[in-house]
């Protein structure tokens, strides 16, 4: 420390505060602008118009007449609806947990200091994630053909594994199980790469075995990775579209109810030129996932 | 300048702008320019000045690329000054009626001069005077054209487009497997025959089956058998429903369970991965279906060449279409109606046209002259100068046999169309819906058809409003 810099004692000092310059102000807006302005062209305006729209009977042209809450209404008693929702979450709640578990225990697999080659093994794992879901989900439907797919004909059997709906929902869990593993398991390496060595030398020091340090260190440390799967997975999957469709469509179309995800009513509205109700039924669909994520979020708040 | 902007002004101001935003989109739509207003009179004169219209189509503007290119072979002097161009929105009709929706709501600028429609998309745009009437423009075609398609160019009695794919019923069936069953297809009148046909069918020919169906029919077949009646219609104009009332909608729902789920089918969709091994498998002995099953079935079953013979669907259920066809329609913004007239009628109403788009794509034509070139043009059963071995192979003419087309043009004397609300697909996919849980065993008759029509009335309305 200078001897200058200790004579004014901070009791006496005068606040200096520098007049701020119009440049200086407007610097911040100006660098997030870009951002800001789409955000506000290609989201918030759609958004607010949307909302709006969902008051009114709308087809995409032409007058808009209000109906007040009837769209809403419509959507919320309409049996399609529930029973998309009660697909959605089939696949949700489904594919969460196996998926979690086996992401997660192949990246502590192939972080094992017993693992060798793991530049080879990481893209390998990562392959199905580059597979397009459209494209992955054409590959399993030869794979689950009842009469000349490869898994009944390995088998020896005719399971309808497409045919049947209740089937069918578990044939797309599967699917979303082996593309996601790929995506998450890259995350939980790098969630597992984030925990610091000394914590597990110390447990190891202190006599605690592979499942010890995993149970009581590797996954509590983990917390806000499995948060950020939980939340991210949940909103994934109830906006999940190609994968059931193009699995229980035969003709490029949308699949049958049975199996039908949510979107595929605000879809169904788009094409019949019913704009009101499509916007009606993705506000509750919004309200549906920002609920899902708040209660995820309290879940793991500790 | 030494304004401050506060950040509760700054964020006051972003909120301001994005709710002006969403007001300006919400603004009606101004009724389109003036060409939108003026319906031309009399026929279509030849402008000298070179101009160039918009042919909007869906699936990718390469497909249609052959017929815009034979079109310029066929009339030079016409193409010397008219010049088309495609634009492709996506890869279904929805996005072609997407696009059109969405340039309505602009004012109608980017509308092109001429869309070709399934006829189900019609009813929407042709009630919301979207399109042309071409009454005056088609006098000189009329007597022309096959009696029963021109109701597939019309909509409510007037003409509002040009049918570019006629889709008539066709039964396909395998002559050498219903020759051992000694049955002969064109002796069937009832459904009952139908069934007993079926079954002895399936005695003679173990491990085949005259036909496939499973538990989810694609959705061809009830507009199909549906619009063999005048009276299908789910509601009237007033937009009460009464279909469930009505003795077609059970029939249809009882036969296509009845195909599905009585053993006489092989338990397969159309179009699944299943459908087109099990034909080439020897699986599959016919088809009830459309003409343009010409185009799928050298694919699927490229070996049995020859075996395979087209003929009328059973009387019970002769009449209609699957969904009529495919028609093009002049805009009503188009600025240019006379040069998009001159375009499709050169295309579809003059036998060379016809005769082209016929060689390009194999679909049955609405004209009387066209019949005749294209059935003389199959009778030769020529292969064209460059075709290449693998196309030749899969060529109608080759698989079929030069006779085939004889049998699609007398289909074309049994066409309707369904009778399509504007709101008829939303309709039909509703009905199809509880059809499947009929089919599934989940509803009886009465409950899926009262269902659909609580669900139409409940998510529709009145269709007509």
């Amino acid at each position: 420390m200078t001897a200058n810099s200790a004579v004014v004692s901070p009791s006496t000092a005068i606040p200096y505060k520098p007049r701020k310059r119009w440049g200086e102000i407007i610097a911040p807006y100006l660098f997030i602008s870009p951002f800001l302005i789409s955000f506000i062209l290609l989201f918030l305006g759609p958004a607010v118009y949307s909302l709006v729209l969902s008051f009114f009977r709308f087809a995409g042209y032409g007058e808009a007449t209000f109906v007040g809450v009837q769209n809403y209404e419509k959507t919320l008693y309409y049996h399609v609806f529930w029973t998309q929702m009660r697909n959605v979450v089939q696949y949700w709640v489904g594919h969460a947990i196996p998926l979690v578990v086996l992401a997660f225990l192949m990246a502590v697999l192939v972080n094992a200091r017993s693992v060798k080659n793991k530049n080879l093994v990481k893209p390998l794992l990562f392959l199905p994630q580059l597979v397009a879901a459209v494209a992955a989900a054409l590959l399993f439907k030869n794979f689950f053909g009842t009469n000349y797919g490869l898994l009944n004909t390995i088998l020896g059997q005719q399971i309808p594994w497409l045919e049947n709906m209740d089937i069918a929902r578990w044939v797309v869990i599967i699917v979303i199980v082996w593309r996601g593993m790929a995506y998450w398991f890259v995350i939980f390496q790098a969630g597992l790469t984030s925990i610091n060595t000394e914590v597990t030398e110390a447990a190891i020091v202190d006599g605690a075995n592979a499942l010890q340090r995993l149970i009581f260190i590797t996954i509590p440390l983990m917390r806000r990775t499995f948060l950020f799967f939980f939340v991210m997975d949940a909103i994934g999957s109830i906006r999940i579209f190609e994968t059931p469709n193009v699995l229980g469509s035969n003709m490029g179309g949308l699949a049958p109810l049975q199996m039908a995800p949510v979107l595929n009513l605000v879809i169904d509205n788009i094409r019949n030129a019913l704009f009101g109700q499509a916007a009606a039924t993705s506000w509750l669909l919004f309200i549906f996932i920002a609920f899902i994520s708040w209660m995820q979020f309290r879940l793991f708040r500790d | 300048m030494t304004g401050k902007i506060s950040r509760r002004n700054f964020l006051r101001g972003a909120v301001l702008a994005s709710a002006g935003l969403a007001a300006a989109a919400c603004q009606p739509a101004q009724p389109s320019g003036p060409a939108a207003t003026q319906a031309p009179q009399g026929s279509p004169s030849q402008p000298k000045k070179e101009v160039k219209i918009t042919w909007m189509v869906w699936g990718g503007v390469e497909r249609y690329k052959v017929h815009t290119d034979n079109w310029a072979r066929l009339y030079p002097e016409t193409n010397a000054w008219l010049k088309v161009e495609n634009v492709s929105p996506g890869s279904g009709e929805a996005d072609s009626y997407k696009a059109l929706r969405l340039a309505l709501a602009a004012g109608g600028e980017g509308l092109p001069d001429i869309c070709a429609f399934n006829y189900n998309g019609i009813p929407e745009f042709a009630r919301g005077g979207h399109l042309l009437v071409l009454d005056n423009y088609m006098t000189k075609y009329q007597a022309d054209l096959v009696e029963r398609a021109k109701a597939v160019g019309q909509y409510e009695g007037k003409f509002i487009g040009v049918v570019n794919q006629l889709k008539p019923k066709v039964w396909f069936y395998r002559k050498d497997l219903f020759d051992k069953a000694g049955i002969n297809p064109d002796t069937i009148k009832t459904w009952d025959e139908l069934m007993a046909a079926a079954n002895k069918f399936k005695e003679a020919n173990p491990g085949s089956f005259m036909f496939n169906m499973g538990l989810k029919p694609a959705g061809y077949y009830y507009n199909e058998m549906l619009s063999h009646w005048d009276d299908s219609q789910f509601s009237d104009k007033s937009g009460n429903y009464t279909f469930q009332n009505n003795p077609n909608y059970k029939s249809v729902f009882q036969w296509l369970k009845q195909m599905g789920t009585t053993g006489i089918s092989y338990n397969t969709d159309d179009f699944s991965t299943d459908w087109g091994p099990a034909f080439a498998d020897n699986k599959i002995g016919s088809s009830l279906i459309a003409a343009w099953m010409t185009g799928f079935l050298p694919k699927y079953a490229p070996k049995q060449k020859g075996l395979w013979k087209l003929t009328l669907w059973p009387e019970f259920n002769r009449y209609g279409t699957d969904n009529g066809g495919q028609v093009t329609c002049v805009m009503k913004g188009s600025k240019n109606p006379d040069a998009a007239f001159e375009f499709i009628s050169k295309m579809w109403l003059e036998a060379k046209g016809a005769l082209a788009y016929w060689e390009a794509i194999g679909s049955p034509t609405c004209i009387k002259s066209g019949q005749e070139a294209i059935k003389a043009a199959a009778m030769k059963a020529e292969r064209p100068a460059g075709m290449s071995d693998e196309n030749w192979a899969v060529a109608p003419v080759n698989f079929f046999g030069g006779d085939f087309m004889d049998v699609v043009n007398k289909a074309t004397d049994y066409v309707k169309v369904f009778p399509w609300s504007p709101k008829g697909t939303a309709e039909m996919s509703i009905l199809q819906q509880h059809h499947q849980a009929y089919m599934e065993g989940k509803e009886t008759l009465e409950e899926s058809l009262n269902k659909a029509a609580a669900d139409m009335k409940q998510q529709i309305g009145n269709p007509y409003a």
